[in-house]
């Protein structure tokens, strides 16, 4: 179960930040986000001539004394953005120290919070071989709770099943929104497809890939029995100076892939180690890549 | 296939340490990870390092397994046989009174045999060997047998002899029963002490001795008896010490005549020295006699520092005459006071128990079964020889001077005017023979002893001649010994004793010096006893019958005279060395095959890949 603790002080440098979206099917109800057509918003953008059906309220009566045409004023549409988190909770989550389960919560309540200070909508999911739990998008503050409560509810169990429960996400959540996925990617069946599915249904999709710093070179010398904590599937095998170097090319290769599928795919892709503090993350890595402001 | 060197099999006992340490060995440490996703690929990328191709653990462990066998091998010295040939080789252990010297601890016998013990667990598997004990009368205690069981039996029942040895007849049988045509050996475990004819050594003889060379003994070595001439019932005792010491010994004699102490002296005597005791008694009755010495310290063999003696005649002899007359033998035989005379001119068959010797002076006996009986001039019946015309003038031809009956007789002045014609009766000794056939035969059979004289005394020279009375003592002498020779009831141990039963007797129980009865069922007679290998006094139904004493100064001089011996390690050396040689050793074989065993291993540890890429390689192709 992970442990969301942040003290005022963060919380405080989290309310000057904002989720970016770009791509974002956007929900067309009141909502905090300034859009980018014109709408029933507060910030005025322009005027167009009147036609039949526009509502008389917006008519600007000082422009028709002074011209006397009938134009009517614009107003900025203000968007409602909806955050999903999508949790990895499957078994590979749960190594490291901290955990890579623990991390992704943490960095999940982050983002949350900031959607929600933002008055954005936040929802949450997670998956493993199917997709567990699901917290329903709400904005206001009172879901900074519940999102909280939900992630510390989350327990680590079963195999991945990226790209199903991705899919099966994208099926039941049509309307769309930022998709913030996290996860370490260690599905052998592929993660293409559930990214995929929800690039198709319009999510704005941002990928954080969550790994610990042993995956990346592996400290174990000699002969060992590498047991994979989702299958109990066991390899033996003898790690030394050679077996090292193949393993960071195949996932130096790994990650190359991922990240020209994210790029081609116009994915928000961000790879994180759990050593690595997660202020330094948010304030630093998100920021620089523009997922927050 | 044979190992010379069996010891080093127990260094096979290190494999266990090597299969110990495989044990030890940590199994692969279990490791824990998010996927294995990546590890899959690789190992799939690196042939070398999937687990079924690897180099596994058990063909390291074999390899060494292996390495060790072959050198443990190679030390036990494996031999093949390039053509089967057998080794012989005769053991001949020493068991004579020397023997018995505590100067080794415990004795040199059990030393001997010890030492026997590890030189032949330490031959060849396939030497066949033979045991002989050597002391009066040499024996073959276990014929040629590969199997070291038997042979250590026979060994370990070896009992040392108060007697003196026959080393020369020993090692003569040793060498006689090795098989001719193969290259035997004989090994002679010994204390040396003894005069050893290198002439009639034979060959392959190897001598190992065990004694100390400064051993100390003083022993009886001469102890002699005879009666004074003036009177029968006095003796004259002679005793005779030597001292086979480096040093002076001091030494009490005592005389013991029954339970009485007639005499006891302490007395010195110098190193290698011999001092002679003489000693006046007088005996009524048979009475044992012992002499006992005893060295200040105790001297390192016993045995010899007591002797016994048996005096005094307790025996009269029944003799009768069956003549018409002859005053010749009449006056001869009356005056021995041993002798009960006796005359008759006829004899029947039911008296002729009674008397102890009769003589048929040309009265033909009755039939014949047993006793002791001198026939001159006539044959006795039952004998069925033929008898030719009586022979005139019979020319002495030859006569045996070293049987007892002629022993001091010179016949070469006698005359025979008339003798029998009578050819040589089967299976008699002849005596004396003539130009016209025997005149003096000797036939023993059953209990019948006789002595045949083929001539009448009358009508020859012979009761005139000096031999005559000598003849006479002579006759008596050895037809009854036990009366007649003072020295016949002292023997030497190991001597056979001559037992003349007065009936016959369905079994004789004699003791011997350690009470054990001895039984001998339908005795022959005369009995020729020979189970004298103890000293000391034997009686027979209750009465001393006879002494056995060593008395034997070779066999009391402990010291070694052997100079030409060896150790049982370089024999045992030599004979490997030998069979080595014929046969072909494995060792560097072995050697050879375990540096190949240990470049494989060295090769297998360093560079596992190259099976696993060899392996890759071929069941590619197979694909």
């Amino acid at each position: 179960m992970a442990k969301i603790l942040f003290d005022s002080k963060f919380l405080h440098q989290l309310n000057s930040l904002k989720l970016v979206s770009k791509r974002a099917k956007k929900i067309f109800s009141q909502g905090e986000r300034r859009g980018g057509k014109a709408g029933s918003g507060l910030e005025f953008i322009d005027y167009r001539e009147y036609q039949v059906g526009d509502d008389y309220r917006y008519i600007d009566w000082h422009l028709y004394s002074r011209l006397e045409q009938l134009f009517v004023k614009l107003f900025r549409q203000e968007e409602n953005l909806t955050v999903h988190l999508i949790i990895d909770e499957s078994e590979s989550m749960s190594s490291g120290d901290p955990s890579k389960i623990d991390y992704a919560c943490q960095l999940a309540a982050v983002l949350g919070y900031i959607a929600l200070v933002n008055l954005d909508e936040v929802g949450s999911s997670t998956f493993s071989s199917q997709l567990e739990k699901t917290l329903p998008p709400r904005r206001g503050r009172s879901q900074i709770f519940n999102l909280f409560h939900f992630l510390e509810g989350i327990n680590t169990q079963g195999k991945t099943n990226f790209s199903f429960c991705l899919s099966e996400f994208s099926r039941r959540q049509r309307k769309g929104g930022m998709a913030v996925v996290l996860s370490d990617l260690f599905d052998p069946k592929g993660y293409e497809e559930g990214l995929i599915s929800l690039r198709s249904q319009g999510w704005e999709v941002c990928l954080l890939h969550i790994l610990q710093e042993n995956e990346l070179r592996p400290m174990e010398r000699g002969e060992v029995v590498l047991i994979d904590k989702e299958t109990q599937q066991r390899i033996e095998t003898i790690i030394d100076e050679v077996t090292c170097q193949r393993y960071e090319q195949e996932l130096r290769d790994f990650f190359q892939k991922v990240e020209s599928f994210c790029q081609h795919y116009e994915i928000n892709y961000l790879r994180v180690l759990t050593s690595l503090p997660l202020t330094s993350f948010i304030f630093q890595d998100l920021r620089k890549r523009q997922i927050l402001k | 296939m044979t190992v010379l060197n069996p010891s080093a099999l127990y260094l096979l006992l290190l494999l266990g340490v090597i299969l110990f340490f495989y044990l030890l060995k940590g199994r692969p440490r279990k490791v824990i990870v998010s996927s294995t996703l990546f590890w899959r690929r690789i190992r799939r990328s690196l042939p070398a390092q999937r687990i079924h191709w690897r180099l596994p653990p058990e063909l390291l462990l074999f390899l060494q397994i292996a390495l060790l066998t072959l050198l443990i091998m190679a030390m036990a010295q494996f031999l093949f046989s390039r053509k089967e040939r057998k080794e012989f080789m005769v053991i001949v252990m020493d068991t004579t009174a020397s023997m018995q010297a505590t100067d080794l601890i415990p004795n040199r016998l059990a030393m001997a045999k010890k030492r026997a013990q590890e030189f032949i667990e330490e031959l060849p598997e396939n030497t066949q060997l033979a045991l002989v004990q050597a002391d009066k009368r040499p024996q073959l205690i276990a014929n040629f047998s590969d199997e070291r069981s038997y042979l250590l039996k026979g060994l370990k029942a070896l009992t040392p002899a108060d007697v003196r040895g026959n080393e020369t007849a020993a090692l003569e049988l040793a060498s006689s029963i090795l098989p001719a045509q193969t290259r035997g050996r004989v090994i002679f475990f010994t204390d040396g002490a003894f005069e050893l004819d290198i002439d009639y050594l034979p060959q392959n003889v190897e001598f190992i001795t065990l004694n100390k060379k400064n051993s100390r003994n003083l022993a009886i070595t001469s102890f002699e008896l005879r009666p004074r001439t003036e009177d029968s019932k006095r003796y004259e005792l002679l005793v005779k010490v030597t001292n086979f010491s480096w040093q002076k010994e001091r030494f009490s004699l005592r005389l013991w005549l029954g339970q009485n102490l007639i005499f006891k002296s302490e007395l010195v005597v110098s190193s290698q020295e011999e001092k002679e005791y003489i000693h006046n008694l007088e005996v009524d009755k048979k009475t044992i006699l012992k002499a006992e010495i005893s060295p200040y310290p105790q001297d390192d063999l016993i045995l010899d520092n007591t002797a016994y003696a048996l005096p005094g005649f307790s025996e009269r002899l029944n003799v009768l005459l069956v003549s018409k007359g002859n005053l010749f033998l009449r006056t001869a035989l009356e005056s021995y006071p041993q002798v009960n005379f006796y005359q008759k001119q006829i004899v029947l068959p039911g008296e002729l128990s009674y008397y102890d010797l009769i003589i048929f002076d040309n009265i033909i006996p009755p039939p014949l079964e047993r006793g002791n009986i001198v026939c001159l001039g006539v044959l006795p019946p039952n004998l069925s020889l033929k008898e030719q015309d009586p022979q005139p003038n019979s020319i002495l031809t030859e006569w045996e001077i070293d049987h007892p009956l002629l022993r001091f007789v010179n016949l070469e002045n006698m005359n025979v005017r008339q003798s029998l014609g009578i050819e040589t009766l089967p299976g008699a000794d002849i005596l004396l023979m003539s130009s016209a056939g025997p005149l003096m035969q000797v036939w023993q059979k059953g209990g019948l002893r006789l002595l045949f004289i083929g001539f009448d005394l009358y009508y020859s020279d012979f009761p005139l001649q000096i031999g005559f009375p000598v003849f006479i003592f002579n006759l008596l002498q050895w037809f009854h010994p036990q009366v007649f020779d003072p020295t016949y009831s002292q023997i030497q141990t190991g001597e056979e004793f001559v037992i003349f039963p007065k009936a016959k007797k369905e079994e004789i129980t004699i003791v011997n010096p350690h009470n054990e009865i001895i039984t001998i069922e339908n005795p022959k007679d005369p009995l020729i006893f020979s189970e004298t290998r103890i000293a000391g006094v034997y009686t027979i139904d209750g009465k001393s019958l006879f002494t056995a004493n060593l008395l034997s100064a070779h066999e009391s001089n402990l010291l070694s005279r052997v100079t030409f011996a060896s150790t049982s390690r370089e024999v045992n050396r030599q004979v490997k060395n030998e069979y080595s040689e014929s046969k072909l050793s494995l060792s560097p074989l072995l050697i050879l095959l375990s540096c190949l065993l240990l470049l494989v291993e060295w090769y297998l540890y360093h560079f596992p890949r190259a099976i696993g890429k060899r392996r890759s390689k071929s069941s590619k192709r197979t694909a």
